[in-house]
């Protein structure tokens, strides 16, 4: 049984949009049987946090393309090789979600 | 043999080893630091190296291409998105930088404010520009902050290919750089630090409401997202080209980054502009004559733009574009987007691998429009005109010449009729009338290249476009026809020389005579 869970969740470079324009968001996790883990959170976000076009974010139970996460600022990629499954979210840690390309990068012109 | 105290240790554990602890991989450069980037297909990065790493790639492409002439005016557009904040960025750093590795070029900053292309309302737009104007103060370079707006007070010699110094060679590079540093070294060191009078130019004015709202109209007409996508880059070119010329720089910076060029190269190829990906996603793109666009930012992706800018606080503005909150399918640009991206996703080289391919592209002129005359120009994106219509046997072609109205025969056919109606009476005027209020949108039509025609068929009505537009394409077709009848006169000034030539021999040979008859009078 994972004890709820305090994290930062924080959206940007336009992904703020579909959250209301809210860029950081302090949430609780509520306690569950299975530990937290970013996919697990990503279905709780679009559950309780997203408020438009879940499309633009989600796709399948991974962020769609394009949206780069980043965990204590650090590449989610990392995460991989770096934490076992079963580890949990450290508590007070932050979850960036900084919204790449799409949606907030226009070109510089041209 | 080396391992003699092994059977002395603990036995390694059965079955598969433990869960790596937290944080024991290490940089791949460094081989200590935490890393906390993966770029390359796995490579993982610690800070600080990624950091040399991403500065040395922006130098590297800068002193690769050696076009970029110390002393030189370079203005930097700037749209507030992560790409081009990154490369405000590196340039303020460059320039700060010890005498060695210095950029020696004096830049300026360009604001576009296109709230009006994106339906944005008074309020939020000032407070983009606030924004903007904070990380602008902050930069300290000179800046210029226009509104797109302003294309309605554009003249109509934007549109015009201007005269383009020589080309510098590797030599003339050499020796700029070798001057400018003698005369730096004869001024001292203390005047080099800040060559650039620090005035802010600000704006001219906010736009008035008449514009803004001929702004919108014109981008409410537009019946598709994709046509508005290429009508707004069109226009903020042109802008920026505007800014750039009266303001005296030679060189514009974009920061199109290379996860960008490989999207705007499958979506030109998908837009019929597969004539011009060489201008389109190169490097430099010298369509302009006497205002090149670089694209120092091409060699980096998307991801390590977000990244750079978020580990080291580079401050960006949001401001949503036409395509917010878009649907993955709602213009053509969107969707090679989201196919780019996806495949990216999948394949971690996708990017890389189109980019590439951008890079082998080179810029050849087309037969017969040899690099001393240029051919005709589009009227909108302003490169060497793709369309043939001698070449109407293809369904190029066909597509081509279908695209005009029926009233507007082929330009080839078009010559019959002309010289014809011309030359009776009242011909000219009559012809002149006709192409004044039956076709000014055949007019413009017919001076587009493929591409932009394709795109102006989502624009029922030319009328809201600005006037520089259309009063260039008037002038063109003006000239156009001009040459027309000056090639006409030459025509019958030759033609007629055969027969009444012949009788001013006659009178010159008499003359001759007379001349010659002279001294024996």
């Amino acid at each position: 049984m994972a004890a709820p869970l305090s994290v930062q969740v924080e959206f940007g470079g336009g992904a703020e949009l579909l959250f209301d324009g809210v860029k950081k968001h302090q949430v609780t996790l509520p306690g569950q049987e299975e530990p937290w883990d970013i996919r697990n959170l990503l279905v709780w976000i679009k559950k309780n946090l997203l408020k438009e076009r879940p499309e633009l974010f989600i796709r399948g139970d991974s962020v769609r393309p394009g949206i780069l996460v980043l965990v204590n600022d650090a590449d989610w990629e990392l995460l991989a090789t770096r934490w076992a499954p079963e580890t949990l979210l450290p508590a007070r840690g932050c979850q960036r979600a900084a919204h790449s390309a799409e949606r907030g990068e226009k070109e510089g012109v041209g | 043999m080396c391992e003699v105290g092994e059977d002395y240790r603990e036995p390694a554990p059965a079955g598969p080893p433990p869960p790596r602890p937290c944080r024991e991989q290490k940089c791949v450069k460094c081989k200590e630091g935490l890393p906390v980037v993966v770029i390359r297909a796995g490579d993982a990065f610690c800070r600080d190296c990624f950091k040399v790493f991403y500065v040395h790639k922006f130098r590297a492409v800068l002193g690769k291409n050696r076009l970029i002439f110390p002393g030189e005016k370079v203005l930097l557009a700037w749209s507030g998105g992560p790409s081009s904040s990154s490369m405000l960025w590196q340039v303020l750093e460059g320039l700060s930088q010890d005498s060695a590795k210095r950029l020696r070029f004096v830049p300026g900053v360009v604001f576009a404010d296109e709230g009006a292309a994106c339906g944005q309302s008074p309020e939020d737009r000032a407070k983009t520009l606030a924004e903007a104007k904070l990380v602008l103060q902050t930069v300290g370079f000179p800046w210029h902050i226009v509104a797109l707006e302003e294309v309605f007070g554009l003249p109509p010699s934007v549109l015009r290919c201007s005269a383009r110094e020589p080309v510098g060679t590797e030599g003339a590079y050499k020796a700029a750089v070798d001057s400018f540093l003698q005369q730096h070294h004869a001024l001292g060191e203390e005047k080099q630090s800040r060559p650039c009078p620090q005035h802010p130019q600000g704006r001219a004015g906010p736009p008035t409401a008449g514009q803004t709202e001929a702004l919108s109209r014109l981008f409410n007409s537009v019946k598709t997202l994709t046509a508005k996508e290429e009508l707004l880059q069109t226009l903020r070119t042109h802008l920026i080209l505007h800014v750039a010329r009266t303001h005296g720089y030679s060189k514009v910076m974009t920061g199109d980054s290379c996860t960008r060029l490989a999207v705007k190269l499958m979506t030109s190829l998908a837009l019929g502009r597969g004539a011009f990906l060489a201008w389109d996603t190169g490097f430099s793109d010298e369509r302009h004559g006497d205002v090149v666009v670089v694209r120092p930012m091409r060699e980096h992706t998307l991801k390590e733009v977000a990244f750079y800018n978020r580990l080291f606080a580079v401050p960006s503005v949001f401001t949503p574009a036409v395509d917010t909150k878009a649907p993955e399918k709602a213009s053509i640009h969107r969707l090679m987007e989201a196919f780019i991206l996806r495949l990216q996703a999948q394949f971690p080289s996708t990017v890389s691998t189109v980019y590439r391919t951008s890079e082998k592209l080179v810029k050849a002129p087309r037969d017969g429009c040899a690099a001393g005359s240029p051919g005709p120009r589009c009227l909108l994106c302003m490169c060497a005109l793709d369309v043939d219509t001698a070449d109407s046997a293809t369904a190029f072609g066909a597509q081509t010449s279908s695209q005009l109205p029926q009233t507007q025969p082929p330009v080839a056919e078009a010559e019959a009729p002309t010289v014809s109606c011309c030359r009776s009476g009242m011909g000219r005027a009559q012809h002149c009338c006709r192409m004044e209020e039956d076709d000014p949108r055949a007019r413009v039509i017919e001076q587009l290249c493929y591409g932009c025609r394709v795109t102006m068929k989502d624009l029922p009505s030319l009328d809201p476009l600005p006037p520089y537009i259309l009063a260039e394409a008037q002038l063109r077709s003006q000239r156009a026809e001009a040459e027309q009848e000056i090639q006409e006169c030459l025509l019958e000034a030759h033609e007629g020389r055969a027969r009444p030539g012949a009788t001013s021999a006659e009178q010159e040979g008499a003359d001759g005579r007379v001349a010659c008859d002279h001294p024996f009078v």
